[in-house]
């Protein structure tokens, strides 16, 4: 196995990583890869509804993580501070992977019918669904878990026209109007916000958020945004 | 074997390990030990298990049980006065370091090279004048040589056999006297050397040095060290010298050296600021009434014999005389104004003199964080040594141990940055209702006679009472002691200083029906070398060898044992007997 | 009064924010009654209604019974639903095993919906990854780690213990230790470890 470093344990995270995953066409460094787990953990936990999955993200940290920990074992032996260094560095890589899924489990888990449907219908007009096919997998199980659990308890027992439960309309709606602290990436240009010059729904204002701006805005005007990357939540 | 270098043969040692465990004796000293040798254990990533032991027989069930998994045992105040190997029976490939302030170090510990290493500093070698080894063990060579010899001349069938067996029987009687006079001389050597018990240096302050050694010192470690040291002193462990002098000679330094760290970042309120000044010898008398805290004080007790009817008044004639006022001296002292505190602490120390009041003032240290009181490292002492031994219903003393850790801890607690000194002030609120109890104690055996002059030495049983469950460890039974003792030669003229007094406390629970016994020196015990050295442990010793009493010498320090109702009789008889030997 | 039995279904999980009270199968009997009866006096009415026996004001009375209905299957999801949630918790909390004192609490539905639920969480688990092989157990690290190291104090006894880098441990109540974080975690879930 090549190892492009020559010290092991020399601090920086490329060290840990064999060499043979820089060798990829779109050769991504493990700090990129973090840098994106980071923002795309800090999104989800300030946005008040599911995104876009990042499952490309996800799926290569969890590769590197096996990477790094294999080759901590196979130093780890001396009780240098180095390897402690590292080995809390992966302790936390594995936090963050872990609390962004938690998060994201978290939020399906509220509203999973409606999700379902929404992803549909985002299906339906050719754009990719928010849930990665292993999330949808388990949004539809869950969702049929409790369907199945409110018919048994109480549904079945009451008279047929009762019966009726719509789950994708029980499920809580996430606040899109809720306030978020943004950072715009880029220039964003038409970002409508509500007019505050004039009371009433449906009077916007368009503003153009500079590249490294933070505003504190409503989330639906960032909505699309925070899709592309564009902008990202603090 | 003895170790010196505490950081290369210690310290690097036991980081080697994956795994280190520590033994620990449940008293202040230890307590303050176990926190320094914790931290820099965290520190460099070590991993610990730490179990409090209260006696042999819990040190040797517990190395029994781990001697599997750890091969290295770190013991703190525990195992160093008794030959390790043979009171607990370890597994051959078991090491034990042992940081123990208890003296004398048995000899079979002090001489075995490869499985016991006590770690003790050059001046502390050459202070217990251990007898030199050859004078101790047999050397077995040259037995085995003159065997050699004389079977070698048996084998020998030549005409000079005769002459020969004559040399053989003058050699073998020759050997025989030298044999006997060897053992005379070993003797008298394992006589002389076991002859007292005392303690030495502070293991907490061993464990500072070294964690300064490793440059790992801060002032909370430094505090740790203190509240060691100062807990000998306040229990009558080490003389008044010997603790001025390690004050002086090996914390003063350090001292120094945080508080000019302080100052140069005055900003930094939280900073834990260690100062030493001198300080007013009354118990916790900055977390109460100054009356309250001379009623409680030995000094002042027995000096105006308190525990009379007339004692009352004398005190309010010596507040009086003292020019300071019934009011002030009635409220909490935090609640008086710095000046009048002042005052106060200027006009106590001023006419002590005048009064014979022995050590009124003595220099201590005191630390304060932030903005909470300021506390006095011997009221943290006696705070933390009655969380120790005062058992809250229902938990036992390991539980309390962890209790007196965690209120060290939370007293200290830099990672959160939040100090938290309730526990501290639990801590004292407990020791004033020990003092008050300990006071009535006196009390009732000073005014119903429960002092039995019995020849060699004074013997006070306890009563059962509500306040027995104070009293259940060394320091709290050794408080008492010391008081009483005080108080009894006081009130009978000092017809009784030079007698030493035996307290001997009934059980309950698992040992109903024994006593716990403890022996301290008389008043006028002279200080030797700067020790305190006490021969009561030897004396208990030669009283179990002699007579058949059911007796458990369970406890690390010798002075404490535990002795069955039914055999007190035969053993105060037997221990006046050694004693008269003794005067 | 209409929908109080419903009510009480609630009041009962509110009075025990922090257990999952045993299931009370009676209530729920009674709430299904009250609605099976009140959907039968609709009926009636409705055919009265039709019929024309009875004036248009009692179209209200239909609908104030239909409300009723509607509430009392409200009410009667609720309560499912929020002792899913509190059984949900536990399985993140404590692991994918039931003790039998929780167990008695819960009615078959919900002992069934709880073993599919740790079965699709393990899914979702088992299936994350390029392979699909690497699995991840999301319940772990649930605080960030601030060290490697704590210090537990062990509460009760516990016996070996041994760590994932092979050190055995020999946990006995009122011993203190410091224990690499991950693998302690879940001890001191279970209540075995206190942090100190």
């Amino acid at each position: 196995m090549a190892s492009t470093s020559e010290d092991p344990l020399s601090l920086g995270l490329d060290s840990l990583i064999d060499g043979e995953a820089d060798d990829d066409v779109d050769a991504v460094t493990p700090a990129d890869v973090l840098q994106q787990l980071t923002e795309a953990w800090q999104n989800e936990g300030a946005a008040p509804e599911l995104l876009p999955h990042r499952f490309d993200v996800v799926d290569s940290v969890l590769s590197q993580i096996e990477g790094m920990d294999e080759n901590l074992r196979m130093y780890g032996r001396n009780k240098s501070l180095k390897h402690d260094i590292h080995k809390m560095e992966l302790d936390r890589i594995i936090y963050l992977n872990n609390s962004y899924l938690r998060r994201r489990l978290d939020k399906i888990e509220n509203s999973a019918a409606l999700l379902l449907e929404q992803d549909e219908r985002r299906r339906r007009d050719g754009l990719e669904p928010k849930m990665s096919s292993n999330e949808q997998r388990y949004a539809e199980k869950y969702t049929q878990l409790q369907e199945d659990s409110f018919k048994r308890c109480v549904l079945d027992q009451l008279p047929v026209s009762l019966q009726k439960l719509e789950l994708a309309r029980l499920a809580p709606i996430a606040n899109t109007d809720e306030l978020v602290f943004a950072e715009a990436l880029e220039t964003c240009h038409g970002v409508s916000v509500p007019d505050p010059r004039d009371d009433g729904p449906g009077f916007e204002q368009i503003v153009v958020l500079e590249k490294e701006s933070r505003t504190l805005i409503p989330y639906k005007s960032v909505q699309s945004f925070v899709y592309s990357g564009d902008m990202r939540l603090l | 074997m003895f170790i010196q270098e505490f950081r290369s043969q210690f310290y690097e040692i036991i980081k080697q390990k994956k795994h280190a465990l520590v033994l620990v004796n449940l008293d202040v000293d230890a307590v303050c030990a176990c926190k320094i040798l914790l931290y820099l254990f965290e520190c460099d990533h070590v991993k610990f298990s730490v179990l409090p032991v209260s006696g042999w027989k819990e040190l040797r069930d517990t190395v029994e049980a781990h001697s599997d998994q750890n091969k290295m045992m770190v013991l703190i105040n525990c195992g160093g006065t008794r030959s390790l190997i043979d009171t607990i029976t370890p597994p051959d490939d078991v090491v034990f370091f042992i940081i123990d302030s208890h003296r004398p170090f048995d000899l079979d510990n002090v001489f075995d090279d490869e499985r016991v290493k006590i770690l003790a500093k050059r001046e502390e070698i050459d202070d217990l004048n251990c007898p030199p080894m050859n004078e101790i063990y047999y050397p077995s060579d040259d037995e085995s040589e003159e065997d050699g010899n004389s079977s070698d001349s048996a084998v020998e069938r030549s005409p000079t056999k005769k002459r020969n067996r004559m040399a053989d029987i003058e050699q073998r009687v020759a050997k025989k006297q030298r044999r006997a006079r060897w053992n005379k001389q070993r003797g008298d050597h394992l006589w002389n050397y076991y002859e007292n018990s005392w303690y030495s240096v502070s293991s907490a302050l061993c464990m500072f040095e070294l964690a300064h050694d490793l440059s790992k010192s801060t002032a909370e470690l430094l505090w740790c060290a203190v509240v060691g040291v100062t807990s000998q002193y306040v229990d009558g462990l080490i003389t008044d010298e010997r603790y001025i002098s390690t004050c002086v000679d090996r914390l003063r330094v350090h001292v120094k050296r945080f508080n000019h760290l302080a100052d140069s970042q005055k900003n930094l309120v939280d900073r834990l600021r260690i100062s030493f000044d001198k300080e007013l010898a009354l118990p916790l008398y900055r977390h109460w009434s100054l009356y309250s805290s001379m009623e409680h004080d030995p000094s002042i007790v027995c000096r105006l014999r308190l525990w009379t009817q007339k004692g009352a008044r004398d005190m309010h004639h010596f507040l009086a005389d003292l020019g300071l006022t019934l009011g002030d001296c009635q409220q909490l002292f935090s609640a008086l104004s710095s000046e009048q505190r002042k005052d106060v602490v200027a006009r106590l120390q001023t006419n002590s003199d005048k009064y014979k009041l022995t050590s009124t003032v003595f220099g201590s240290f005191i630390a304060s964080a932030g903005y909470c009181n300021s506390f006095n490292a011997a009221d943290f002492a006696r705070a933390l040594g009655v969380q120790l031994e005062v058992a809250c219903t229902g938990e036992s003393a390991e539980s309390n141990f962890f209790s007196a850790l965690s209120t060290m801890s939370a007293f200290l607690d830099t990672r959160q940055k939040r100090r938290n000194p309730k526990l501290v002030q639990c801590g004292i609120e407990t020791c004033k209702t020990f003092l008050e109890a300990v006071v009535r104690e006196v009390y009732v055996a000073i005014n119903q006679n429960h002092v039995l002059p019995t020849g060699a030495f004074l013997l006070v049983y306890m009563s059962q009472g509500p306040d027995l469950r104070f009293f259940t460890g060394r320091h709290s039974i050794a408080s008492f002691a010391r008081f009483l003792l005080r108080a009894f030669v006081t009130a009978s003229a000092n017809k009784f200083n030079g007698r030493p007094l035996v307290v001997a406390v009934p059980l309950s629970g698992a040992y109903d029906g024994w006593y716990e016994v403890l022996g301290i020196m008389p008043l006028n015990t002279a200080d030797m070398d700067g020790h305190n050295k006490s021969f009561i442990g030897r004396a208990f010793d030669r009283v179990c060898d002699r007579s058949s009493v059911r007796v458990e010498r369970d406890h690390f320090d010798s002075c404490l044992i535990r002795l069955k109702a039914e055999d007190r009789g035969r053993f105060f008889n037997a221990l006046q007997a050694v004693l008269e030997t003794v005067a | 009064m209409l929908g109080e039995q419903a009510l009480n279904l609630i009041k009962e999980l509110e009075r025990n924010p922090d257990i999952i009270p045993p299931y009370n199968d009676d209530l729920m009997k009674r709430c299904i009654e009250e609605i099976k009866s009140l959907y039968q006096q609709n009926i009636n009415s409705l055919a009265e209604l039709n019929a024309g026996r009875v004036g248009a004001e009692h179209a209200s009375l239909l609908q104030a019974r239909h409300a009723a209905i509607e509430r009392t299957k409200r009410c009667m999801l609720a309560y499912i639903y929020h002792r899913q949630q509190r059984l949900k918790r536990y399985r993140w909390d404590y692991g994918g095993v039931l003790p039998s004192t929780i167990k008695v609490c819960l009615c078959e539905a919900e002992v069934r919906w709880f073993h599919e639920y740790c079965k699709n969480l393990a899914d979702f688990q088992s299936g994350l990854g390029e392979s699909g092989s690497c699995g991840v157990d999301l319940t772990v690290n649930m605080e960030p780690p601030k060290s490697l190291f704590v210090q537990v104090m062990c509460v009760k006894d516990y016996d070996e213990f041994e760590t994932s880098d092979g050190t055995r441990y020999l946990l006995k109540k009122n011993s203190l230790h410091s224990l690499p974080r991950q693998d302690c975690e879940h001890l001191i879930r279970q209540g075995i470890l206190e942090l100190v």
